[in-house]
């Protein structure tokens, strides 16, 4: 299933809160918590959606499942959720 | 996805150290330099930010969803590049790798542990140029 560029942008700043930096073609997404960094992601600027398999991709950056990062884009999964899951890794 | 093979790139441009495979053929031979700009010609190499440790394996593939191609480096899938051609993909995925291996390496002291590990990933991959 196509994921919308802009559901993870907005996921990202959004529910992450996510530090945004600006590349040639890319936004950087990092995500802190406590002063660390926690995860990083890029997502293009010249693609309005994304297939199935760069979506997995972009998970393992956030290091969620696929499925975890539907969650986090529709809202089940909370940043309290995602940060105590990837830091209890 | 279906991987599909679309030969070596750039075998006409010798000027390039560069060699991406393509699809699920033979694995890269080659080695290549990187840098903001993306794959960088020989002649620009000092110019490069990084370059890599060993032979990298890439592979690009047509993704019909997206309407792009993707380059993948095999050993390190984690990170992938998108562009309207295998050259376009292969110089995001040079761009993605300079980013974040730079991002990482700013203060190394501050990433949580799955930040660690693929920073360790990356300099098994990566050797900043001295000048950088």
């Amino acid at each position: 299933m196509p994921v919308k560029v802009v559901a993870l942008d907005k996921m990202l700043c959004g529910k992450l809160a996510a530090e945004v930096s600006e590349g040639g073609k890319h936004t950087q997404y990092v995500v802190r918590h406590e002063g660390q960094r926690v995860a990083i992601t890029f997502l293009s600027r010249s693609y309005a959606e994304i297939d199935d398999s760069l979506a997995s991709r972009i998970a393992r950056q956030l290091n969620v499942s696929r499925r975890q990062l539907q969650f986090l884009i529709e809202c089940p999964m909370s940043r309290e959720d995602y940060i105590a899951h990837v830091l209890g890794d | 996805m279906i991987p599909q093979t679309y030969g070596w790139y750039p075998a006409s441009q010798p000027t390039r150290h560069v060699a991406v495979m393509v699809g699920r053929a033979a694995p890269l031979e080659a080695t290549f330099m990187i840098g903001s700009q993306g794959v960088l010609p020989l002649d620009q190499l000092p110019a490069a930010d990084l370059k890599l440790r060993r032979p990298l394996v890439v592979h690009v593939a047509w993704s019909p969803e997206t309407g792009a191609y993707v380059a993948t480096a095999e050993r390190e899938d984690l990170w992938f590049g998108l562009g309207s051609s295998p050259q376009r993909a292969l110089a995001d995925l040079a761009e993605i790798l300079v980013m974040v291996y730079q991002e990482l390496a700013s203060d190394p002291a501050s990433l949580a542990r799955p930040l660690q590990r693929q920073f360790a990933a990356l300099q098994q991959l990566i050797i900043p140029c001295p000048s950088k």
